[in-house]
C-alpha cells in the first residue's frame, strides 16, 4: 500500500508527490510520528515552532486517512508510561469512554427505575383511595 | 533473506554480459584511485573469478561467516549492515560496481557485519587464494587495494560526522553527492545523472533517519530545485547548490582524476 505523507505547516500545504510503500496504515502513522518526533528537534533548532505542524496520511485517490498534529509527540510524552500509539491509545480511551457512560447510564436506569417505583406505589395508593368508600373527605357527611 | 548456495546462483566464469570483464572492471576502479603499470593490468587481469547472479535483498555474507573469496559488486547495488537488538537495522555503506565489499575478509577471518544486495545484482567471485597469489607478484597493486580500504575508511568518518552533527537535509543532500561522485569514477553516470536503485527505507537505514522523515527531506531538496528523481534515476539538478547543501567536500573520496568531473 502507497501511503502519502503531506505536511500542514499552519495554512501553507506542502503536498508528499513521491510516496511510501508501507505494509498498513498503523505502520505509516508510526513512521509518521516517529518522523514526527525527530523533526522536532531540527524545528526547534532553527527556532521554528513543530506545534503549527501536521502530517496529513493519505492513500493514492488522495483520501487522507489521519491526520498526525506534531503535538501529538508532545502529548504522548506526558501521558504515563508506557506510552500508546494513537489509535490504541484512542481505542482504550474510547473504551474507557463507553464504560463510563454505560455506568452513568445504570445509574440513571436505576434512578429511573427507582422513580417507575416510586410513581407505581403512589399510583396504587391513589388507586386504592379512589377504590375506598369516600369517608372523610367532605367533612364526615355521608351520602353519594 | 535467502542465503548460501541457493540464493546465488553461480554461472561460472563466463564472460560479462556487457564488454568488459570483470579484471576489467576492477582495473578501471583501481585506476580510479591510482596508477597501473601494464604488467599489474596484466596480473589482474590473470585473477580467476567465478560470476554469479545474485537477487536483490540477498545476503551475500552473514555476520559469523568465515569468507573464501572476495566479491566484486559488477553490476548492482550492494550494502554492508547490522542489525541491532530491536531488529532495526543500521546500513553502514553502500557500494557499487567496481567495489569489493567483503575486502577486509582477506584478513581478518571471520566476517562481523553482513554485506547483501539491494539491487538485482552481477558479482565476481574471487579466491582468497588468488588474491594473495596477486600481493606476493604484484606489491604495488597491493598498496592500491589498501588504499581503497583506507577511502572507505574515510568514507566512515564523513558518514558518522554526518550522522552525528547534520541535519536531515545535509545528510541526504551529502549522501547523493557522494554517491554521484563514486559512480562518476567508475564512468557510471552521465553527467550528474546516477542509476539510484535505493528505496527510501535504506536512506533511511543508512542515514539514521525515520521513512517518512527521508521522504520529508527528498521533497525539501527537490523542491529547492537541486535534484530530481524519476524511476529511480537521481538527476543533480543544481551540483553546486547540491554540494552546498550536503556541505560535501570530495577531498575524502582521494580520486586520482577529478578533472573528469
Amino acid at each position: 500500500m502507497r501511503y502519502y505523507f503531506h505536511l500542514r505547516i499552519g495554512r501553507e500545504f506542502s503536498p508528499d508527490e513521491i510516496g511510501l510503500d508501507l505494509p498498513d496504515l498503523d505502520i505509516a502513522y508510526l513512521e509518521a510520528f516517529h518522523a514526527a518526533r525527530a523533526m522536532w528537534s531540527e524545528l526547534l533548532a532553527e527556532r521554528s515552532d513543530p506545534m503549527l505542524r501536521s502530517f496529513e496520511i493519505a492513500d493514492s485517490d488522495g483520501r487522507v486517512l489521519l491526520v498526525l498534529p506534531f503535538r501529538e509527540v508532545l502529548e504522548s510524552a506526558r501521558r504515563p508510561k508506557g506510552r500508546m500509539p494513537n489509535e490504541i491509545q484512542s481505542a482504550y480511551t474510547l473504551l474507557e469512554k463507553t464504560r463510563t457512560l454505560t455506568e452513568a447510564l445504570g445509574e440513571e436506569i436505576k434512578a429511573a427505575q427507582a422513580m417507575i417505583e416510586t410513581t407505581r406505589r403512589s399510583m396504587q395508593q391513589t388507586r386504592r383511595v379512589l377504590a375506598a368508600p369516600p369517608r372523610a373527605v367532605n367533612g364526615g357527611r355521608s351520602g353519594a | 533473506m535467502e542465503h548460501g548456495a541457493g540464493a546465488l546462483s553461480c554461472k561460472g566464469t563466463s564472460l560479462m554480459s556487457k564488454s568488459e570483464t570483470p579484471a576489467e572492471l576492477l582495473i578501471r576502479k583501481l585506476e580510479s584511485i591510482g596508477e597501473l603499470s601494464g604488467s599489474q593490468r596484466d596480473a589482474l587481469g590473470r585473477l580467476e573469478a567465478a560470476r554469479v547472479s545474485v537477487a536483490p535483498h540477498t545476503d551475500i555474507v552473514r555476520e559469523g561467516d568465515r569468507p573464501t573469496s572476495v566479491t566484486l559488486l559488477l553490476e548492482g547495488f550492494c550494502c554492508r549492515y547490522q542489525l541491532v537488538a530491536d531488529g532495526k537495522r543500521q546500513i553502514t555503506s553502500f557500494h557499487i560496481p567496481g567495489d569489493l565489499p567483503d575486502l577486509p575478509f582477506l584478513f581478518l577471518s571471520v566476517a562481523d557485519h553482513n554485506v547483501c544486495s539491494l539491487a538485482p545484482s552481477q558479482v565476481a567471485m574471487i579466491p582468497h587464494k588468488a588474491m594473495l597469489g596477486l600481493f606476493r607478484e604484484q606489491p604495488d597493486v597491493a598498496h592500491l587495494f589498501w588504499r581503497g580500504t583506507l577511502i572507505d575508511g574515510a568514507i566512515f568518518r564523513e558518514w558518522m560526522v554526518g550522522i552525528g552533527r547534520r541535519s536531515a537535509f545535509t545528510r541526504v543532500s551529502h549522501l547523493f553527492c557522494e554517491l554521484i561522485v563514486r559512480m562518476q569514477a567508475v564512468a557510471l553516470s552521465s553527467e550528474y545523472s546516477v542509476e539510484l536503485p535505493l528505496t527510501q527505507t535504506d536512506i533511511a537505514d543508512a542515514l539514521g533517519l525515520s521513512t517518512v522523515h527521508v521522504n520529508r527531506t527528498l521533497q525539501e531538496i527537490r523542491g529547492a530545485g537541486l535534484i530530481e528523481l524519476r524511476r529511480g534515476r537521481l538527476v543533480a539538478l543544481d551540483w553546486e547548490g547540491l554540494c552546498e547543501a550536503g556541505e560535501f567536500e570530495q577531498t575524502y573520496l582521494h580520486r586520482q582524476r577529478t578533472e573528469a568531473v
